[in-house]
């Protein structure tokens, strides 16, 4: 082997948050906006929240959902999820944003391997939730 | 064989395992995927091979000619 480092995820790269949002079932829509715009959506209360992607969380049982967006304030700062996180909300506000920084490590990983000609050999999730990859060289 | 395991944490720590390639190019490989995740290395162990000359100057530095 030649080195073993452990990273930390930051949400930071656009097209690799754009991608996780679409394929996370518990998104149950999205709204992306264009350069130097927002999108907006309804958040609890009354309340709006405005970012990058906007959308709504699934709550669990098919009992509605809750607003959500987000925002990165500059290019040099991780995306933040705005949203309502008040009573039973906070559990799954929570949930949603550790799968979402999980799937995002992941998408970000196979993009940005990619780029050094390595492509996924194998993924697996083990019984801890622990995701598996491994990359090879792609033959072209 | 030259391949890279990566764990991916329930919180999102990413541990990335480089093998098979030797030298600074091993280091090289996982640029894209630092920055991407943000750039916050917690923690790096360099291994054997990266203190190993890449193949083409394991004889010393003279370039083999086929």
């Amino acid at each position: 082997m030649s080195h073993v480092s452990k990273l930390a995820t930051k949400l930071v790269d656009k097209v690799a948050v754009e991608a996780t949002l679409k394929d996370m079932s518990s998104v149950s829509y999205l709204k992306i906006a264009q350069v130097g715009q927002l999108v907006s959506e309804s958040a609890g209360w009354g309340n709006t929240v405005s970012g990058d992607f906007a959308g709504r969380i699934k709550l669990p049982n098919e009992v509605g959902d809750v607003g959500f967006a987000l925002h990165r304030k500059s290019d040099e700062e991780a995306y933040e999820l705005l949203t309502d996180t008040w009573g039973r909300n906070h559990d799954i506000v929570n949930e949603f944003m550790q799968s979402l920084v999980k799937k995002y490590a992941l998408t970000a990983a196979v993009i940005a391997m990619a780029t050094q000609g390595y492509g996924a050999n194998q993924v697996y999730e083990d019984d801890q939730g622990r995701v598996h990859m491994t990359m090879r060289k792609v033959a072209y | 064989m030259n391949e890279i395991e990566i764990i991916i944490d329930n919180d999102g720590t990413v541990i990335v395992h480089v093998q098979g390639v030797k030298g600074e190019t091993c280091t090289g490989i996982t640029k894209a995927l630092e920055k991407i995740l943000g750039g916050i290395i917690e923690e790096r162990n360099l291994t054997g091979e990266y203190f190993e000359y890449p193949d083409q100057l394991a004889n010393g530095g003279e370039r083999v000619l086929a």
